[in-house]
């Protein structure tokens, strides 16, 4: 994989970033560095912008009508925001799949193909979907079909199908927004297998609101929650371990034990 | 069970079924004028409904009631007018749909309903006194009659946009934000998202709306008569006068009219 | 795995850049010709005219009289010493305020516009109703009855029908009844605003119904739950819903009836009348069949006064237009509000 940088560490750097919609913070002045070798999970309440976040290391947000970013992302000591790469192909490098799985009106094969051709790639296609699915966990399940519509999908399965069809544009990691909130337990049993199998090669980086799930997934854990400002701050980031077993911070530990009855009790 | 009343229909109901029925009556009234109309002329006027339709000759005083040439005249210039029109709505509606920031949009929006219910006269008006001039300008006043096809064709087309722009707007945006955000997370630009999800997937919304711009200029009779002119007519091109079918029903004698209509509804139904 | 180069290849940026231009400049065409519409108008509203003892002679538009000075003064020469050479403004309040006449060079619009109003008053006032009645019909009953369902579908047809189409077959009807009765008059303010009616009455239902299909279903649905009876639920929560929005929407639809001048001039608009409408059996004449028949004339003078009454049409649909925008928008803001 050429996409590994020698040093992980220099993989994605966020320097304070603030995401707004219409002058009004969701996420506030968050500073964190990503590892590409790692699963990173971002978790926290509805509500303190773990989605606007993800859509910022992108550039996606700018898509969002309404949305601002103060602040800069480095991608390989390149700041995204200044130009010094364009934002598509940050965007082909950082591939966002969304909480809804939305798949092209178009066959399952068109689907997996269409980044790659979008982008160029002078490769075998067949192979390259073949490849994809199989990482992707979904060629068994689709194989015989691959020129049907992908809308007579499942919920999981187009899941996995937008996992196949980021991973055919050859990113350097996979953004998910609560990749699993809309599924049951079983396909959210396979999207979680599918993510640790593809965290030998590609870095995945998701948001979830449930705290098990990062435990079970993630080496490392951000955890967002409401701050004074009434927008979302980092308060903590750390190795899963350490966050889910003995929290620094009082507020971890109230999330993660569940006493959080009252969503005013975090803002200090 | 005392309390629970039996509903009968009210004064109300009936009323209301009363007004339902008279508006459907009125309408189902007008397709049989229509039709009537037409049937008359068929078979008391002794006129095969081919004949009608692909003779060329038009002389009531002689009995030759061949419409070919409005209805050729007809087709062109509604033709023309879609050729035109079709460019300038699908960019108009590509702008608002994917290009327009959000509060211009509204804008757009409002500009949109104020063009569509700019009235045909003043379009007849602007091919009169403008495009004609100009055309003449272009070409050469003696080869460019003060009645002509051609700047019929353009200002119909102009009258179009607005209504072609709605009806692509709504056909675009059947694809919804999220397909377009998906398109672009995996690195498209804007361009490769409109021209490869966009529009393919607009392309039935695409094709209805071209047809419906065809038969509502089809129907449009006031530029054309404006511009194209109602007067008697001559084997011709483009740039020469030409009566169009729906014009036809403003020549001066009334035996003329009604013979008309079965043209129309033949297009729009 | 992958075929691509380390950045964005140049030629997709430059496609991209392409569309996005080609977009834009195309978008901004129409608003361009439409600019050149209204200044077309202006132009042939004004311009210098020569007239001889008070008639007026030749006229000029005002582009006209600008680039061609030297043309109009030796014209003013040919035409002799009593010629006067003056500048003639076509959108004065006289002219929109005057009553007819039979002379062009004072005649006013108020005889017109009052025809106008008057047509699309009555017409309005025929067809609201009916289409408020219709649209709820169809509306309480497309779910079950066979013939709601099939009475939509007609009606939407019918917005395709065109407008001409109308006009032809209000003249066979009432051609018919003017025979049996002789007190009906076809060409008559009576007829006219009925024709009125029948065009209106398909817009009407259709966005009659797409209003009345806001109101939200829960609405119903909790006040059927309740044991409203039919009428209750129409009268105490879909209409207090629906009624003010449906009231801007026939405001913007009048904007677009105001216009239709075809289905009148088949109907047989008059060319000249003397005085407003007076009662339903006046012959009747309405503005956009008053600017089709100057507009026929070959003289500048009445071509200047169909541009100058096509400006006033212009600015009534304008004003309905924007009266009607700003109504919805406030309810849309308000309907925002509630959720």
């Amino acid at each position: 994989m050429s996409s590994h940088a020698a040093d992980g560490r220099d993989f994605l750097c966020v320097r304070h970033l603030t995401v707004s919609y219409n002058e009004t913070p969701v996420v506030g002045d968050v500073s964190m560095d990503f590892d590409n070798r790692a699963v990173t999970a971002l978790i926290g309440p509805t509500g303190t912008g773990k989605t606007s976040l993800l859509l910022a290391l992108n550039r996606l947000i700018e898509l969002k009508s309404g949305s601002s970013v103060e602040g800069s992302v480095f991608f390989y000591g390149e700041d995204a925001y200044r130009n010094e790469l364009s934002p598509e192909e940050l965007r082909r490098r950082l591939s966002f799949i969304s909480s809804e799985p939305t798949c092209f009106p178009r066959s399952i094969w068109e689907n997996v193909a269409w980044g790659a051709r979008v982008n160029g790639y002078n490769g075998d296609y067949d192979e390259l979907v073949e490849n994809c699915l199989k990482r992707a966990g979904l060629w068994n399940e689709v194989k015989g079909m691959l020129r049907k519509s992908a809308l007579r999908l499942s919920g999981g399965q187009r899941q996995r199908l937008c996992i196949a069809r980021a991973l055919a544009v050859g990113p350097d990691a996979l953004l998910l927004d609560e990749p699993t909130s809309r599924l049951d337990p079983i396909a959210t049993g396979r999207i979680e297998d599918v993510l640790i199998q593809l965290k030998e090669d590609v870095g995945v980086i998701f948001a979830t609101h449930d705290h098990l799930q990062a435990g079970r997934l993630a080496e490392k854990t951000a955890l967002f929650l409401p701050g004074a400002g009434g927008y979302g701050e980092l308060v903590e980031y750390e190795d899963t371990d350490d966050i889910l077993v003995n929290p620094s911070d009082k507020r971890t530990e109230d999330y993660i034990t569940g006493k959080h009855s009252k969503g005013t009790r975090y803002s200090v | 069970m005392k309390s629970f009343r039996l509903r009968i229909p009210s004064i109300g109901v009936i009323f209301l079924r009363f007004g339902a029925l008279l508006s459907v009556f009125l309408l189902a009234l007008l397709v049989f004028v229509m039709a009537g109309g037409a049937i008359r002329f068929f078979r008391e006027g002794n006129v095969p409904f081919g004949e009608f339709l692909f003779k060329a000759a038009w002389n009531p005083q002689t009995g030759a009631y061949g419409a070919r040439a409005f209805i050729g005249a007809s087709l062109r210039t509604a033709l023309i007018a879609v050729l035109f029109a079709v460019p300038w709505s699908l960019a108009l509606a590509l702008y608002i749909s994917d290009y327009a920031p959000d509060d211009s949009k509204r804008r757009f929006r409002l500009i949109q309903e104020i063009l569509s219910s700019i009235p045909a006269v003043i379009y007849g008006l602007f091919a009169l006194m403008f495009v004609t001039p100009l055309l003449q300008g272009i070409f050469g006043e003696g080869r460019v009659q003060p009645y002509n096809t051609l700047s019929a064709g353009l200002v119909l087309g102009i009258f179009l946009t607005p209504y072609v722009t709605g009806l692509l707007a709504s056909a675009l945006e059947e694809t919804q934000a999220d397909i377009r955000t998906a398109a672009m997370a995996l690195g498209a630009t804007k361009a490769e998202t409109l021209l490869r999800i966009v529009l393919p997937n607009a392309l039935p919304g695409f094709f209805s709306a071209v047809l419906l711009g065809f038969a509502r200029a089809l129907g449009e009779s006031i530029i054309v008569g404006m511009a194209a002119g109602a007067g008697p007519d001559k084997p011709m091109m483009f740039l020469r006068r030409r009566r169009p079918s729906p014009v036809f029903f403003f020549a001066p004698d009334p035996e003329d009219r009604i013979p008309s209509s079965p043209s129309e509804p033949c297009f729009f139904w | 795995m992958n075929g691509n180069g380390p950045g964005l290849s140049d030629k997709r940026r430059r496609r991209d850049s392409f569309l996005r231009m080609l977009i834009i400049v195309f978008s901004f065409v129409p608003l361009l010709v439409l600019t050149f519409m209204v200044l077309t108008l202006a132009d042939r509203s004004m311009g210098t005219r020569i007239s001889i003892e008070g008639r007026p002679v030749r006229q000029w538009t005002l582009l006209r009289s600008v680039l061609d000075r030297d043309e109009i003064g030796m014209e003013l020469e040919n035409c002799g010493s009593e010629a006067i050479r003056s500048f003639h403004f076509g959108l004065t309040p006289k002219f929109v305020f005057s009553g007819p006449s039979a002379s062009p060079e004072d005649t006013g619009l108020l005889a017109v516009l009052a025809g106008s109003f008057w047509i699309l008053i009555l017409g309005l006032m025929i067809s609201f109703p009916t289409a408020l009645l219709t649209a709820l019909w169809i509306d309480s009953s497309i779910t079950v009855s066979k013939s709601a369902r099939i009475a939509s579908a007609v009606i939407n047809q019918f917005m395709r029908v065109p407008h001409v189409l109308y006009g032809i077959f209000a003249l066979a009807l009432f051609g018919r009844l003017e025979h049996s009765f002789p007190g009906f008059g076809v060409r008559s303010v009576g007829s006219a605003a009925l024709l009125m009616a029948l065009v209106a009455l398909p817009k009407l239902t259709v966005m009659m119904v797409r209003e009345i299909d806001l109101v939200l279903e829960e609405i119903r649905t909790a006040a059927y739950a309740l044991g409203a009876s039919w009428s209750t639920v129409v009268f105490r929560q879909i209409l207090p819903a629906s009624i003010e929005a449906v009231f801007a929407e026939t405001v913007r639809i009048s904007a677009g009836l105001l216009g239709l001048a075809s289905p009148f001039i088949v109907l047989g608009a008059s060319q000249y009348v003397s005085a407003a409408p007076r009662g339903l059996g006046d012959r009747f004449i309405i503005l956009p069949a008053q600017v089709f028949q100057w507009s026929l004339r070959p003289d500048e003078i009445h071509r200047n006064l169909a541009a100058s009454s096509a400006l006033v049409l212009l600015l009534c649909i304008l004003l309905l237009n924007i009266i009607s925008y700003t109504w919805r928008r406030r309810i849309s803001r308000r309907r925002e509000g509630l959720r």
